[in-house]
């Protein structure tokens, strides 16, 4: 029988090797960074994060060496600011989260309100010529999509709705709100950013990487290999349906957080979570797959959102050099009623920051064997068709914003 | 190491309270970490069979700021056992095998 690929249904993917100098050209990065990070929209963070007026945090972007204030003003608008203030640019807000009813610089004292407005100027009279009706915070782009707050640095960007694109109503409905515990890890890595994101978007590694931590349970039975059971691309964002195992053994410990865990404990390591409870958008689980196991969510360019039956959990790439990427995990669970749920969610915590530190080892290793010329392509598997995609859609961004073949 | 008294049925793990009911989960991956598998299994063997009373009791326990002293320290020790299982049950050592180097790897926002 003749093997059907899933690479088939995306006809404008080449099937052939892939040259790997976007991973590491310096003056590819440079362009990506003007043609891709300067204009797209980026996660900063969650509604949830801040539920009260005058509640804010401060996300910082590595990539522009950036700071950004995300408050919820008392009109309830969420806004974002630059971290600047507009006398010498000193940091206004120094602490990563909090509540305040001004925005006051502890350099010189000028204060703003929550839209930003300079509403003082300690001994203002010493200053020549200000109006201080142009001298607000400087405000960046946000929107709001199922509770992720997004920013983007280009004030003439489509509106976020555009740029999600079909991808926007499929996920919708997730109950994405009621993941309020949060836990977030996070490294420094000597690899590209889009090797980052490559290595949680194919499942072809998963019985040989995962032999010790997740293998069996997103691999085994009639799918040794861990076949996705679907790929979805909606423009540049795309889905890997990844498939789960239903006949999985749990191991001694994973037993009793399964019994124990009940809303606040799923993981994605055992099929654990109500599905059949959960109403799921149409793209979530898009085939409708008896053996759904997590959907791997690429939100171009650099949000993987990781949806799991009953949790979710972020990652986000953001890229500091061609060889060099601030990598954050972020995990999403209902809150534990009792202290056996808090355990159970420890316990999933661990497996899933383990299971990724199998997947971050191998990154180093890959940069430097294409940095030294050793490796020159790469060569995908039919099941490694989100690493292609990546390649192709990456390339037409720079291709689209220089207006040349590169 | 001061005692951490434990609840009433759970006076038997008292030796391995004080080592390993530790309250945040840097301070537990760090113990993880300073361990020996021998340590890590001899605790694993003495906690586990326990599991499923210590979690059914804990359950009853709503998981806010008034839990005692006791729960407090039971729910702790579980904790300690829930960062150590898959040392046990995974990797037969204190760190993943073929894992990227745990001191790395910053935890900047612990569950709540």
């Amino acid at each position: 029988m003749q093997r059907e690929y899933i690479t088939d249904k995306f006809p404008n993917l080449s099937k052939g090797p892939v040259d790997v100098s976007m991973y590491h050209d310096p003056e590819f990065y440079e362009r990506e960074k003007e043609a891709i990070f300067s204009s797209s929209w980026l996660m900063a963070g969650r509604v949830e994060q801040i539920p009260n007026n005058g509640d804010y945090f401060v996300r910082t972007v590595p990539t522009f060496r950036m700071s950004l204030i995300v408050i919820r003003g008392k009109d309830n608008q969420i806004r974002i600011f630059q971290n600047a203030c507009r006398h010498r640019g000193n940091a206004i807000c120094l602490e990563k989260q909090g509540n305040t009813p001004a925005l006051v610089c502890k350099f010189h004292g000028w204060a703003y309100d929550l839209t930003g407005r300079l509403k003082a100027i300690p001994d203002a009279g010493g200053m020549f010529d200000l109006d201080k009706s142009s001298l607000g915070l400087v405000e960046v782009r946000s929107a709001v999509w199922n509770g992720f707050i997004f920013f983007n640095l280009d004030e003439d960007a489509p509106s976020l709705e555009q740029y999600l694109g079909d991808i926007g109503p499929a996920l919708t409905g997730y109950p994405f709100d009621t993941g309020t515990s949060r836990f977030q890890i996070a490294c420094s890595l000597n690899s590209n950013w889009k090797a980052v994101i490559d290595s949680f978007s194919e499942t072809y590694h998963v019985p040989t990487l995962h032999r010790y931590s997740i293998a069996e349970t997103l691999a085994g039975g009639n799918n040794k290999f861990g076949h996705l059971v679907d790929a979805v691309h909606y423009g540049y964002h795309r889905t890997a349906s990844v498939w789960g195992n239903n006949d999985y053994q749990p191991k001694p410990f994973q037993k009793i957080a399964y019994e124990f865990g009940g809303d606040a404990g799923a993981s994605i390591t055992g099929g654990q979570g109500d599905t059949a409870r959960l109403t799921l958008p149409r793209g979530v689980n898009p085939s409708r797959s008896s053996n759904w196991g997590i959907d791997v969510n690429v939100i171009f360019p650099n949000l993987v959102i990781v949806i799991g039956p009953g949790s979710y959990f972020c990652h986000q790439m953001w890229p500091v050099g061609a060889g060099k990427t601030e990598w954050e995990m972020t995990g999403f669970w209902q809150p534990a009623q009792t202290a056996a749920q808090r355990i159970v969610q420890e316990y999933f915590m661990v497996e899933l920051r383990d299971t990724v530190m199998e997947d971050l080892n191998t990154l180093e290793r890959l940069q430097c064997n294409i940095e030294n010329g050793v490796v020159k392509e790469y060569l995908y598997h039919d099941h490694e068709v989100a690493l292609r995609f990546h390649h192709h859609v990456v390339r037409e961004a720079v291709e689209r914003f220089s207006g040349a073949p590169v | 190491m001061t005692t951490k008294i434990l609840p009433h049925g759970f006076e038997d793990l008292s030796p391995f309270a004080a080592r390993w009911a530790l309250g945040t989960t840097a301070e537990r991956a760090r113990e993880r970490h300073n361990s020996s598998m021998d340590e890590i299994r001899a605790f694993y063997d003495a906690v586990f069979p326990k599991s499923s009373t210590a979690l059914e009791y804990l359950n009853k326990v709503p998981y806010d700021g008034a839990m005692n002293v006791a729960d407090r320290n039971l729910m702790n020790l579980y904790l300690s056992l829930a960062e150590i299982t898959t040392a046990v049950e995974w990797y037969g050592q204190p760190a993943v095998v073929d894992g990227y180097e745990p001191s790395l790897v910053r935890m900047p926002v612990e569950l709540p």
